[in-house]
This record gives C-alpha cells, structure tokens and sequence, in this order.
C-alpha cells in the first residue's frame, strides 16, 4: 500500500499536524519560518518552560483542490496548543499576506487546522493580543477568499480561538472534534462539578462536540475520520459562494430566541420547584 | 533549566537537515543538521536538571554506533532515556534516507 | 458604586444624550459621546443583577449581552451607511471576563461572542474610528469582544485597571499553584502581568490616562480623559497606525513579521507555478 493510500484511509486524527497538512496538500506545502528558523517563544524559558522551535503553530503555503491558500496548523502537544506572541503572530501574518495577495489580484485562500487551548498563560495579554489580531485579519480575508477552519480533535478549539473559528467563512469538524469557549475542566472549577463533570467523556461531546455543533448550526461540514472524508468535505467548505457566516448573523434573532428558551426553563424550573416543594422527586431533572 | 554542549569523534556524512518531535512531557524536539568537521556536537536544553551524566554516556554510546557528523540541537520536555533514542534513530533516519525525488 | 458599575459610570459621565438600554438589555448600554467634533456612539457592558442569565449578571460577556450588542452595533452601522456617516464607537470596558456556564457552552457563546467581534471589525472595514476605555478590568474573551478590536485602546493608569487572560485565583486553581506563585510569575513576565501599565509597555495599550478616581471620578478626571480621546480620535483621523518597531518587549513579533514577509516574497513564484 503507497504512503498516499495508507494516508487516505488511516485515522485522520491520529496524524500529527504536519501529517495532517501532509494528507491534504500532497506535495505541495511549503512551511514558512520553520524550525530550523528557530523563532520561539521569549517568554517560556523565564517560567521553566521548554520553547518549541516554532512555537507550536505551522504555517506555510500550498494547493488545495487547485486553490492557491496559507495554511496554518496548530500543534496541540506543545503548551495545549495554546497561542502566545510568536504562534498567534505567525498565523495572524500570513492571513494579512494573503488578503494583500488578494487586493494585489492574485486571490489567495486559508486553511487552518485548529487545535488549541486558547490563548498560552503564560503569555496572557500578548496571547489576546495576538488572537484579536487574527480575528480582523480572518474577517478582512474572508471577504476576499474562504477561510476555512477545520476542528478534527480530538483536542478541539477553545477560548479566543473558538471566536476566531466562529469567523470563519465555513468551519469542517469530525464527530472527534469539540469547540466552546471555556473548557469543562475550567468551568468545574468555576462553577462547580454539578454544573458540569469533566470526566464524563459522552456528555462533554454531546454538549460540545461537532455532531452537537453541526445539528445546531454552529458549524457547517461533519466529515468522516478519514483524510479522504476530510478533504471531501473541505473542497465543499472552500466551494462556497463567498459571504458573511450565517452562524453569527442574525443577531437579533438569536436574542430573541434566547429569551424566550429561558423563559420557558425559568417556567418549567419553577414549576419543577413547586414540585419539589411538594415532595415530588423529579428524577429526569437535569441542572442547567 | 539546563544546557550544555557536547562532542563526539565522527566520520559519516549526512544528506541533509531533519526535525522531529514535540515538546511536550515525556517527549523532546530534536534538530539535526549536517555538521563541518570530524565531529557531531550536541546542544541540549532540558527542563530537567541533574540529569547531565545520563545524557553524556547516552549521546556517547549513541555517537559510537551511529559516528555521523551532525550538528544536533535537543529541547527535552523530560524524555526518557528509550525516547531521547528514538528520537535520535528517527532524526538520524532522516537525514540520511535515500530520497527518490533528490 | 453605582448599580451601572463603572464602565456604566463613566458612559454615564461622558454622554451628552440619554443612557439608554440595548433591546431591553438591562446590562447592555448605549449613548452619543461627544469626541473631537463628532459624535461617537458609546457602548459599554454593565452588572444586572436581575439579567436573564445567572452566570452572567456581574458586567460578564454572556449569551444575551453578545447578541444584544452585535445586533445592536450592526443595526448602528446600518443606519450610519444610510447616513452616509462613519460616526466613532468608544467601547467602555469593565468586565470580570465572559460568562462561565453549562448553558453558555450548549448555546455556543463562542458563536455570540464572535458576532460581537464580527461587529466591530465590520465597523472598522466601513471606516468607523474604534477606540476603546479601559476604566476597570479587562477580561479575557469578553475583552476580546468588546475593546480589543479598538484601532486605539486607552486605559486609566490606576492601581485596579487590569487586563488578563484569566483570574490569579483561576489561574492558580487550574494550573494547580498558590496565588502567590501566580504571581510571582505574573511579576516576572511581562505578558502574564495584570498591570496596565505593563500593557502599556507591550504595546497593547497605547495611552495610558492619570486618573486620580476611577470609581468615582472627579470633574478633573473626566475633562482628561475627553481630552485623551479627543488626541486619539484626531491621531485616527490623520491615519497616524501605532507601531511596535522599537518596542524592545516585542521584538519577537516584529521578528516573524519581518522573516514570514521575506520568506513569502522569495516564495513568490509558487502561486502561479501552481
């Protein structure tokens, strides 16, 4: 069986992220700044912390279903894949080019492959910094090419990135994939293991994962774990008609909706506690 | 954190350059490239300090089976001694493979 | 403190028309501000303790404030493109971070949050100056939702003003340490401080403002703090874009600009190879 064969069908999510670049670009992709570039984080080594020598983001250039497109992927084994100066630099940058690119007459797309934790810690502000960053710079793109997310896990997108990802003109998830802004080992801590547990594998996916996601309209493409089913469903991401991500649109909406969905749980949460008032135990009560 | 350099006596040449690996706990980022001189030297910084012993008698041992002149800059997450190997087998591999489309 | 919270104080302050709510959104207000010779539209995120969600009732960013504020900016700019205006926004910002939740989670506020975002960046692409004060803390995603996207951000260089990606108690209990060795870190590393003043040195900030009461501000602190935004709006208006060369706390970004840009132009040939 050729490399390119084993690749097409193997687990998509068990490949690294230049492995993952590597299956759906071919031969084509170029990393730019590299490691043998040896821009790393100035920040890890202060705190007793290992910099990678590309601070966990890779970005470069490539063909995709013949599109030229800047490509970025995050490595979530280093820091959780969490953006700090460098990483969120690099990936902010290379949109920019592409949309000057663009302005210039030679359109070029994005790609990126997103597995994080956020924004690094350790380097907070410039973290948030760099995130706000590429948020303008996906939306200023994004009116001239696609830029589509993919969110294949099984680490997931959290914190400003998921933002950022919700900007995308499309978004491609596997059943693998979560996205949500604040991570449930964070709000356990928050808010305390009733309001949500952790551990519990199933309930987090069915909450949070891109099956959830995709039923709800949050993204749009659910692809197989296969590299195949993935490049499938992103030819389809980057074949859409350009224009603003109905997700985030509407806002208004949504407001409305929202109020009267709480409405409603306001009601049935009171009725719930005369119930209970009453000495009515309701087992299917479920704490939101 | 600690770092230190050291060298070995070597005598093969590699093809090119190669990276591999990830920080991260129980892992480390391993670049190579091909080196000047009769010599491999090796650069290492760790998290995990006390340790400089254990990587001399294995970079050394490793150096005398495999005698390839190499620059080689290591940034250990805390490796084990079968992972720092692994990684330097894997480096090494591909730094000399023969490539088809060289 | 008034039940507006401060970011509701100084809108309170600075406005010259009514403060109003945003589509019945306690937490979510809106006012014109007078800045130079224009008239910003002002907006600031407060506490209601009565708001329809309960993780969200402390000045967070949750659910109903970010749809309410994105709905709200976009129908703005609309009547401001029928207009034919391009009117500043000011963001006031005082918010402990967004809203921490199961609920928020399943209703994706990654999705309402991003339409704030989307919003603003809107706003910035159609030409509206965005400038933002900080006047208390500076949260996290709920920053980045509302102040972040500012093309200038000021802040009042008081003790309490802070920006962060997280709490220290947070940041303790999650990466399991004491507060205190929070920061201690915090105190070594830049980033990771909460001082406004250290985000000022980041390049972050770009003015920092005396302000002798931030909580209660005097007649003085408000007459300054007109004037600084007055500055920023005209430095916007003479397309003056601040920058980080020099900045010998942000030679790493500088460095990735500068190498991605030369490694991109000596690549240049790829695109139409392909």
């Amino acid at each position: 069986m050729s490399k390119q064969t084993w690749l097409k069908n193997a687990s998509f999510t068990e490949l690294t992220p230049r492995e993952r670049l590597d299956a759906l670009l071919g031969g084509s992709s170029r990393e730019l700044l590299g490691p043998f570039a040896r821009v790393s984080s100035p920040w890890l080594a202060l705190q007793g912390l290992m910099a990678q020598t590309d601070d966990g983001v890779i970005v470069g250039t490539g063909v995709f279903a013949e599109r030229p497109m800047v490509v970025a992927a995050i490595e979530p084994a280093f820091e959780g894949g969490s953006i700090g100066e460098v990483g969120g630099t690099k990936i902010a940058t290379m949109l920019e080019l592409a949309a000057e690119s663009c302005r210039d007459g030679v359109p070029i797309a994005a790609l990126l492959l997103i597995e994080s934790g956020g924004v690094r810690l350790g380097e907070a502000n410039l973290g948030l910094s760099a995130i706000a960053r590429i948020q303008r710079a996906i939306v200023a793109l994004r009116q001239l090419a696609p830029v589509v997310a993919l969110v294949a896990g099984p680490t997931g997108c959290f914190g400003g990135m998921s933002l950022a990802v919700e900007l995308c003109s499309q978004i491609v998830g596997t059943k693998h994939g979560r996205l949500g802004m604040n991570g449930p080992e964070v709000i356990e801590q928050e808010a305390g293991a009733d309001e949500i547990d952790s551990t519990d594998r199933r309930q987090i996916w069915k909450l949070i994962g891109c099956e959830a996601r995709l039923r709800d309209g949050f993204i749009d493409f659910l692809a197989e774990d296969t590299a195949e089913s993935v490049a499938t469903e992103l030819q389809k991401a980057f074949e859409c008609p350009l224009r603003s991500p109905q997700r985030i649109a509407d806002a208004y909406q949504r407001l409305l909706q929202l109020r009267e969905a709480q409405r409603g749980q306001d009601e049935s949460n009171s009725a719930r506690s005369y119930a209970k008032s009453n000495e009515q135990i309701d087992t299917e009560g479920q704490r939101l | 954190m600690e770092e230190f350099r050291m060298t070995f006596p070597a005598s093969q040449r590699v093809r090119r350059r190669a990276h591999v690996g990830v920080v991260s706990s129980g892992d480390l980022e391993l670049l190579l490239e091909p080196g000047n001189a009769d010599e491999a030297i090796v650069v290492v910084q760790t998290k995990v300090s006390g340790y400089r012993k254990i990587w001399e008698t294995l970079l050394k041992r490793f150096f005398e089976r495999h005698a390839f002149i190499v620059s080689v800059e290591i940034r250990d997450g805390g490796a084990t001694p079968g992972t720092v190997w692994l990684r330097l087998e894997q480096g090494m591999e591909l730094a000399v493979e023969d490539r088809a489309d060289e | 403190m008034t039940e507006r919270g401060r970011a509701g104080r100084w809108l309170e302050l600075l406005s010259y028309g009514p403060v109003r709510t945003v589509f019945h959104t306690p937490s979510v207000l809106c006012s014109e501000v007078k800045v130079g010779k224009r008239t910003a539209l002002g907006l600031a995120i407060v506490p209601d303790a009565e708001a329809l969600m309960p993780r969200a009732r402390h000045g967070e960013m949750g659910l109903e404030q970010a749809w309410a504020l994105s709905a709200y900016l976009r129908s703005w700019l609309d009547e401001q493109r029928r207009l034919g205006l391009r009117s500043p926004v000011l963001a006031i910002v005082d918010t402990p971070g967004q809203a921490f939740g199961r609920l928020e989670e399943q209703l994706c506020i990654s999705a309402a949050c991003a339409s704030a975002v989307d919003a603003y960046v809107a706003a910035h692409e159609a030409g509206h100056p965005l400038l933002t004060l900080v006047v208390g803390r500076a949260i996290s995603g709920s920053f980045l939702a509302h102040g972040l996207q500012g093309d200038r951000i000021l802040a009042l260089d008081v003790d309490d003003v802070l920006m962060h990606a997280m709490s220290e108690q947070s940041i303790a209990r999650i990466t399991r340490r004491t507060v205190d060795e929070v920061r201690e870190a915090s105190s070594k590393v830049a980033p990771m401080s909460y001082s406004i003043a250290e985000a000022y040195r980041l390049g972050i900030v770009h003015k920092l403002i005396e302000c002798g009461n931030a909580e209660q501000p005097t007649a003085v602190d408000v007459a300054t703090v007109r004037t600084e935004l007055d500055s920023a709006l005209a430095s916007i208006d003479d397309g003056y874009v601040p920058s980080l060369t020099g900045n010998p706390l942000r030679e790493a970004t500088l460095t990735v600009e500068r190498r991605l840009r030369e490694e991109w132009k000596a690549s240049e040939r790829w695109a139409h190879a392909g």
